[in-house]
């Protein structure tokens, strides 16, 4: 069973490599706006994969890979940007070319900045024992992730699955597996210890994999995490009070159907459990404790017979106001129901269940919850951007610490801070964002050419966004023009078919009165929309921006001493686009922390449609 | 109207200075950035056409993608276990070494950058010395795209 899965996943990925869509790219320009993007954006949707380069830390230049809904949200509805996209058809073929060979690259993109995170992690990890070793405080080592999944010490009860897991582990493995594993770690974490020379790093080849090491830090927490899952195990440890979402909703009582499938989830996750404990894989202990923390839940679920998750939302998570009533995460919630109850049914489908068929359900409940908890309690609404895994840090007792002699200590802290300024160094060369030539148009097109995709487009200025949409169009052949509209240009279009123009109009054009505009609290504060405006109205309607902005700024200045200048960037910033607006420019749309999940469906027109004359228009008014 | 001109100079060199769209996420790791779906509130818009099994293949062609740079560049096989659990995990899998999956497009990937049977042989052992299953999957992917 677990292999005919397998190949119908693999011919997921080898066959058709779009899933019901014909084979076509669409290279995308999504409009400008404030906050990081007001040079508009360029992006290249290949499948329900969207590849861009974007400018980031350091400038450097990143390559990022996103699903498009994901994508299309962030964009259109957060960032309140139109995105326009000009197909191309191609071969199934090439796309599948295409799709790996971008793929590939970001891969090793993405791979050559872990390897700057993992020697960022080195040398604080270092710098902390170091401090501890002269004189600072105890806890000051970075908690592990997963330590904080179960209750440590004895006293706290057992846990019946773990105890049962225990037993199994006996059975297959013998009985002194555990300990003999346990005593193993503890002794390669004793004796481990940092590099405490400099060893030059390998020369960045962007389009190659780094050849990297495996960290000191990166040991260290590995090890830890098998000592804190072994000795959970081996202690039957109970789960710590707050890991699991309590959720009392009758909408998480279990089917019939859904008992037996988790029931099977839970026979199939002991023996991949107790598999694990005799693995030597690395970095299995993070596996581990997760996976005996979702058999614990399971086995409760079961015995409740009311769906127990964990909590999967990081502690760093964003928490912010709930509002009940509020008709756009009303709109979230249906949709989280929606998805919650496709992972449920897929629960019940899947034959085996794996380990994403159960994530999938986690994921989607936790989403559920997180909605439902704020707008019917107005419990805080967690945000996370980031993959959400049920793992929280915590504190392992007497984690054996390498005894480090203190002068090595300091020559290793030392080699640490040399190799991650020498990385940094070197990624900034090698990934080195370029206004004019190397920015997200040009990249895009160099790697498309090199994958032996269409051949970079002529046309002025095309390393601008909006110039290289235009070159596409006139380059390539362009089979079909489609595009995104953002959030509030959707929603204006819907309540002006409603009827009153005027009235909607003059409701909606400021930030005061407007019902379809929640402002993002760490955007700038202005007055009015101009983008929608007629163009006569835009200076107008730019000065008082500007106005605003200015007194806002002066305000910011008295508040300087207290806010550190917040206030006072907020209003300098919002005076420059306002600026623009002047000269009937409109950048600035508004953004939104969150918003509806779907604003309407995509406007399409064939190659000679009007809308490109319309957008022109838009921009260039009057 | 030389005001406006220049006005709008300054204004189009505002809209040029910032460039491209920031890259505004905090992630920096293979498992953050690929799985863009996590977005919590993104997540809930995605509908639930992305299903599990499209998942797993997603993550399967990440590990072919991956074993195929592996293979060309070299590195710690220990390394290359830790990138393989970050990319798993962008995917929603922990315990990727329960998957058939993994050590298939492993072998894939290998014999896909061109990597001769002897060198094959010795990743091989590295990867799966204790479990003549795995070394089989490794050798079935490997076979399957060797001399492709």
């Amino acid at each position: 069973m677990r292999l005919a899965a397998l190949v119908a996943g693999l011919a997921l990925v080898l066959g058709a490599p779009v899933a019901g869509r014909a084979a076509a790219i669409d290279y995308l320009h999504v409009e400008a706006n404030t906050g990081g993007s007001s040079g508009g954006h360029a992006a290249l949707r290949l499948g329900e994969l969207v590849f861009d380069f974007q400018h980031g830390e350091g400038s450097t230049l990143r390559l990022r890979r996103s699903g498009w809904e994901s994508f299309r949200y962030r964009m259109a509805v957060r960032g309140n940007r139109t995105i326009h996209a000009a197909r191309i058809e191609v071969a199934p073929g090439e796309l599948e070319r295409l799709v790996r060979s971008f793929n590939a690259r970001f891969l090793a993109w993405d791979r050559h900045f872990a390897v700057w995170d993992a020697l960022r992690g080195e040398r604080e990890l270092l710098e902390r024992m170091l401090a501890v070793r002269e004189g600072g405080p105890p806890a000051a080592l970075p908690a592990i992730e997963g330590a904080g999944l179960f209750a440590p010490g004895a006293g706290a009860g057992e846990s019946a699955a773990l105890r049962a897991l225990r037993a199994r582990v006996a059975r297959e493995h013998g009985p002194g597996l555990l300990a003999a594993r346990r005593r193993d770690c503890e002794a390669r974490l004793a004796a481990l210890r940092p590099a405490s020379d400099a060893a030059p790093l390998p020369a960045v080849v962007p389009e190659r994999l780094p050849r990297r090491e495996y960290a000191f830090s990166e040991r260290r927490r590995d090890l830890a995490q098998w000592i804190a899952a072994l000795r959970a195990l081996d202690g039957a440890a109970p789960l710590r009070d707050g890991v699991l979402r309590d959720a009392e909703s009758a909408a998480l009582a279990l089917g019939e159907g859904e008992a037996a499938a988790l029931a099977a989830w839970a026979r199939e996750l002991e023996g991949s459990l107790a598999a694990l404990v005799a693995s030597e894989r690395v970095d299995g202990g993070l596996a581990l404790l997760v996976g005996m923390a979702r058999l614990e839940a399971v086995q409760r679920s079961l015995a409740g017979g009311r769906l127990l998750l964990l909590d999967d939302f990081p502690p760093d998570a964003e928490a912010h106001e709930g509002r009940p009533g509020d008709p756009y995460l009303e709109e979230l919630r249906a949709h989280a129901a929606a998805r919650l109850a496709g992972a449920r049914e897929q629960l019940v489908a899947a034959d085996p269940i794996g380990e994403a068929d159960y994530d999938a359900l986690e994921e989607a409940a936790n989403a559920w919850l997180e909605l439902d908890g704020a707008l019917r309690h107005g419990r805080p609404l967690r945000l996370y951007e980031g993959e959400r895994i049920p793992a929280p840090a915590g504190e392992i007792d007497a984690l054996p610490e390498p005894p480090i002699a203190l002068p090595a200590l300091r020559a290793a802290a030392a080699a640490a801070r040399a190799r991650e300024r020498d990385s940094e160094r070197a990624l900034r060369e090698a990934f080195a964002y370029h206004l004019v030539t190397r920015n997200c148009v040009t990249e895009l097109f160099a790697t498309l050419a090199a994958a032996g995709g269409p051949a970079e487009p002529s046309g002025p200025l095309r390393f601008v966004p909006f110039a290289s949409f235009d070159a596409v169009l006139g380059s390539w052949p362009v089979s079909e023009r489609w595009e995104e509209p953002a959030f509030r240009r959707a929603r204006l279009a819907a309540l002006y078919a409603e009827g009153n123009d005027l009235r909607v109009y003059l409701r909606e054009s400021n930030t005061l009165t407007s019902t379809l505009y929640r402002p993002d609290p760490e955007q700038a504060f202005f007055l009015f929309f101009t983008d929608d405006a007629p163009p006569l109205l835009r200076p107008l309607l730019g000065a008082a921006n500007l106005a605003a902005a200015l007194a806002q700024s002066a305000l910011g200045a008295v508040r300087l001493p207290f806010d550190r200048g917040e206030a006072l960037r907020d209003g300098l910033e919002s005076a420059a686009y306002s600026l623009p607006e002047l000269a009937f420019v409109s950048i600035r749309k508004g953004a939104m922390r969150h918003g509806p999940p779907v604003v309407g469906p995509p406007t399409r027109s064939s190659p000679g449609g009007a809308f490109l004359e319309q957008r022109s228009a838009a921009l260039s008014a009057p | 109207m030389h005001h406006g001109v220049a006005i709008l100079a300054a204004g189009l060199a505002i809209s040029l200075a910032l460039g491209c769209t920031s890259f505004s996420d905090s992630s920096t790791s293979i498992g953050r950035s690929s799985n863009a779906f996590s977005d919590s509130i993104a997540h809930s818009s995605e509908s639930s056409t992305r299903s599990s099994g499209e998942q797993q293949a997603a993550f399967h062609r990440d590990v072919r993608d991956y074993a195929a740079g592996f293979a060309r560049d070299g590195g710690e096989v220990a390394a290359l276990q830790r990138d393989l659990g970050a990319l798993a995990r962008g995917h929603g899998i922990l315990d990727w070494e329960r998957d058939d999956g993994t050590y298939l497009e492993l072998g894939q990937g290998f014999a896909l950058a061109g990597l001769d049977e002897r060198r094959f042989a010795a990743l091989s052992a590295q990867l799966a010395a204790q479990d003549a299953r795995k070394r089989a999957l490794l050798a079935q992917g490997y076979a399957a795209n060797a001399g492709r």
